[in-house]
């Protein structure tokens, strides 16, 4: 059965249809962070969020029966701010959360977009 | 100790991580005397320390919406090479403690723990203190709390 040929080619157009949901829900994803990071860091007095926002990339999609997208950035200092550090200049500890507060606002708009993508996919429209 | 608010679920956990013994008899409150904080460290907290919150949670229609799974975050930060191995002995035992996290106590409602992610983060550069070597531990947890369950 695994290995019928009608099997294997719904397999194969389903992970197409997972994998244009998953671009579908990053390309919404995307844009939340960037207008988010458009505030900055703090008091926004930090311009390295602009540097973080125009840095952002989406891979592939990987992974076998677990498909995955992900959002990323190579600007180490995302991490810091995103994650908490403690502060030198400000003695303080510090973190701002952008991504995942876009995560959350974005959800709903994420979950719709995979949806669509995924049908659109899979039924061949 | 119980469940009734976020807070009070979060000094539950606190508190259980400060009172762990591991099986070698090694505890976390030896180890930070006490400095385990909220949401974010104490201003000028002596290292080492460590810093517990609840990023984010999901209630389940599947269990009348009673039933929580949230994420909990415990971060373990030294400071110097001196306390390297310090902190990774520190999150070896939170760890350790929050694998063990099970609790159905009336007080704390049915709580533990699934799995946890955990990463040693590189050390930064300016403006974060170049000195500081972190180690984020990342558990996915399940409860009925005492704030959802108060309802019915």
């Amino acid at each position: 059965m695994e290995n019928s040929p009608t099997f294997l080619a719904f397999r194969e157009r389903w992970n197409a249809a997972v994998d244009a949901g998953l671009e579908a829900a990053a390309a919404v994803y995307v844009p939340a962070v960037q207008a988010r990071l458009q505030h900055g860091y703090t008091s926004g007095k930090y311009a390295d969020a602009h540097l973080v926002a125009s840095s952002i990339k989406v891979s592939n999609v990987r992974g076998g029966k677990n498909r995955f997208i992900r959002v990323f950035s190579n600007i180490p200092f995302a991490a810091f701010w995103e994650l908490g550090h403690h502060n030198v200049f400000t003695k303080k500890f510090e973190r701002v959360e952008h991504w995942r507060a876009a995560l959350g606002d974005s959800f709903v708009s994420m979950s719709t977009a995979f949806s669509s993508a995924f049908n659109g996919a899979l039924q061949g429209s | 100790m119980s469940t009734a608010s976020t807070t009070a679920q979060l000094k539950a956990i606190a508190a259980y991580i400060q009172g762990y013994t591991s099986p070698s008899g090694s505890t976390v409150n030896a180890l930070i005397g006490g400095r385990l904080y909220l949401r974010r460290p104490a201003m000028d907290a002596p290292f080492p320390h460590v810093v517990i919150r609840k990023p984010s949670s999901s209630t389940d229609p599947a269990a009348a919406n009673l039933r929580e799974t949230y994420e909990l975050e415990a971060t373990c930060y030294g400071r110097g090479r001196s306390q390297e191995e310090l902190v990774d002995a520190l999150a070896d035992l939170v760890e350790e403690a929050l694998i063990a996290l099970q609790d159905a106590s009336a007080t704390l409602g049915v709580s533990f723990s699934k799995s946890i992610h955990r990463d040693s983060l590189p050390f930064t550069a300016p403006p974060a203190d170049k000195e500081v070597f972190t180690v984020r531990l990342l558990a996915e947890c399940v409860s009925w709390p005492g704030f959802l369950t108060a309802v019915v």
